[in-house]
């Protein structure tokens, strides 16, 4: 177990900056989650505590200690990969030995610490099969023994849920949990999927086009948006972003008003609203139903105000307006949230 | 009615579309190679116009006891020792080193693919060349034996080795390179994260991924090596190769077809030749795919 940092780390690809000077502190025993959209750095940055790739400035440092000019194998982290990379000429406990194979331990302490890990992700009955005869979530159970067995520093995952299954996915999003919390061994997740990081994460790092917008426990990243992006992306659905003008203690869409605002300031604003503080109501602002997703106990609308696409979340019951129908959408509540609609930045 | 008339329409379209294949393997395989079955059944006659007798297998028993076929299966199979397990092996290193992400990397894979493309009587002239006795190369690097190499019993085989993996080491580079292309960066990767060296991922990640690929070029190399024939007939000539322990079976082959005509023999040692080749190919599948993984 140990602490990992970022300090300064950027990183050029030719001349695409895909990392602009991330300064990020994991601590010790903690699970971060890298969390962003395709291409916003998230797994350059991962790579690069692994060893696969070196910053082009900056420092990684494991445990106080700088390790940005080590290989691979002299940083004591294990990895598992979102193809799981399994070695396929290796039955399940030839994979998970490989790491052990490659220090002084004894054939006989190898073999102990293969069944140990082999029997905590429920491995034992399949140790002899090649990864070829596994199913996906029995492959990514071995890449996860294959990590835990030589009780590494720190754990790197590299979307290691993207190729299974929801139901799959929820129960192994769980049992990561779980090992994690057992083992106390730093975790750093990396993953474009917001529920797998607001559900597993002690804290997420929010990341888009290679700079770090916010950092923090799911419930700040949830309530506290630090910016319009991480709004928009934090969240199922994400929060509503409407284009705005405030005056006078009001939100107003062109005359009508959106609903309450701040007392003080004028001018044009972007307006964030969650799905659940927006309601249907007939003398708000003018909006157009343009599809209805059915969940069961709850509907989401999906409604157009302008030029701005909304969601509003209510239950199945309650009446709604069919698609292409008009309708009056207002905020409520205390969730709204006003963002410069300019740099994004929060404003309240 | 109409429905048959449909199925007679969509038959015909069928053999009218495997009509080309269908002629080039007449002309070019299976005629050839029934022709060849009643060359192997017939003595050739003394003189061209001149009836054939029926000899049933006596030509091929003959043949098998025959001491000029005996060493030219040595020669055959002492060129194959030589030509494939060294050339799959540089080419394997070449390939590796060629992998690397270094300047000038593509010049160094375009000279080292060139020689699989290079025809025989091209790398005879350059390796002729070499080993001139009075103008080669090797003479002016001080190695000059007598008999000169290629007139010597003891180094014109290895010679003809030489020549025959200059040639086979370039498609073997070309294979190598390929299926280093191909592999699992991630999986590497992996092998480098869990502590393996750069030797120990070579040998316990990159070669055992790389079994299928090592697999078919052994058997493409045999295969070829066992029908060589250029160079000898190039450096060596059909009167000097059985002296100096170069005439092969292909080179005998040709020699009963060119040189001194007798068709039924030549149809007997291709018969062999084919044998032999098949049952080598046999053991190879037998015993070696076995060590083979193919990823998913």
């Amino acid at each position: 177990m140990a602490t990992v940092a970022f300090r300064s780390v950027a990183k050029q690809f030719g001349d695409k900056s895909v990392l602009k000077g991330l300064d990020l502190e994991i601590a010790d025993g903690e699970f971060l989650v890298l969390l962003g959209p395709s291409g916003c750095g998230k797994t350059t940055a991962l790579r690069m505590v692994a060893g696969l790739e070196s910053p082009t400035s900056g420092e990684i440092e494991i445990d106080g200690v700088a390790v940005t000019d080590l290989p691979p194998r002299e940083r004591d982290v294990a990895m598992v990969f979102q193809s799981y990379a399994l070695y396929p000429h290796l039955s399940v406990a030839k994979n998970i030995e490989f790491p052990l194979r490659q220090t002084q331990m004894s054939k006989a302490e190898r073999a102990a610490k293969v069944t140990e890990a082999a029997t905590m992700l429920g491995l034992a009955d399949l140790v002899h099969r090649k990864p070829r005869e596994l199913s996906g979530g029995q492959r990514q159970r071995v890449a996860l023994a294959r990590a835990i067995v030589r009780n590494p520093v720190c754990f790197l995952m590299d979307e290691p849920l993207s190729n299974l299954d929801a139901t799959l996915r929820a129960q192994t999003r769980s049992d990561i949990v779980t090992l994690q919390r057992r083992l106390g061994t730093t975790t750093i997740f990396v993953t474009h999927d917001q529920v797998e990081a607001m559900t597993m994460g002690d804290r997420i790092a929010v990341m888009h086009e290679g700079v770090l917008q916010q950092v923090g426990t799911p419930t700040e990243l949830f309530f506290n948006p630090a910016n319009a992006f991480v709004a928009g992306f934090v969240g199922n659905p994400g929060m509503n972003l409407i284009h705005a003008a405030r005056g006078d203690g009001e939100l107003r869409v062109g005359e009508q008003s959106l609903g309450a605002g701040p007392a003080t300031g004028t001018g044009p604003v972007l307006v964030g609203v969650r799905a659940e503080d927006l309601v249907l109501d007939p003398s708000g602002v003018d909006a157009t139903c343009t599809g209805v997703e059915i969940l069961g106990a709850e509907v989401h609308l999906l409604c157009s105000i302008g030029e701005d696409h909304v969601v509003v979340r209510q239950s199945a019951t309650a009446p709604r307006p069919g698609i292409g129908e008009a309708c009056g959408l207002r905020a409520t509540g205390n969730g709204v949230l006003l963002f410069d609609p300019t740099s994004g930045q929060r404003l309240s | 009615m109409s429905r048959h008339l449909d199925r007679t329409k969509e038959a015909g379209l069928a053999y009218l579309l495997i009509a080309p294949a269908l002629v080039l393997a007449v002309v070019f395989i299976i005629y050839p190679f029934m022709r060849n079955f009643s060359l192997f059944l017939y003595h050739a006659p003394p003189y061209p116009g001149l009836p054939s007798h029926f000899a049933g297998l006596s030509q091929f028993t003959t043949m098998l006891t025959s001491s000029t076929f005996l060493q030219g299966l040595g020669a055959t199979l002492l060129y194959t020792v030589i030509v494939v397990p060294t050339g799959v092996l540089l080419g394997l290193i070449l390939a590796v080193v060629a992998h690397q992400k270094l300047k000038g990397m593509a010049i160094y894979r375009t000279i080292f693919a060139t020689t699989a493309v290079s025809s025989v009587a091209v790398a005879a002239v350059i390796f002729g060349t070499f080993m001139n006795p009075v103008l080669g190369l090797l003479p002016w690097l001080g190695i000059n034996p007598n008999p000169p190499i290629l007139q010597s019993p003891t180094w014109a085989m290895l010679a003809m080795g030489v020549i025959g993996l200059w040639q086979f080491m370039g498609l073997s580079f070309i294979l190598f390179s390929a299926g280093l292309q191909s592999l699992p960066e991630e999986v590497l990767e992996a092998a480098r994260i869990d502590g393996a060296s750069e030797v120990g991922v070579f040998w316990r990640v990159t070669v055992p991924l790389l079994s299928p690929t090592i697999f078919y070029a052994i058997t493409v190399g045999t295969i070829g090596a066992m029908y060589t024939f250029g160079q000898m007939d190039l450096l060596v000539g059909p009167y000097s190769a059985q002296y100096v322990h170069v005439n092969t079976l292909a080179y005998q082959i040709y020699q009963y077809v060119v040189t001194e005509p007798n068709p039924g023999l030549a149809a007997c040692i291709s018969i062999a030749l084919f044998i032999i080749t098949a049952v080598i190919t046999f053991v190879n599948f037998r015993f070696l795919e076995r060590r083979v993984t193919y990823a998913n």
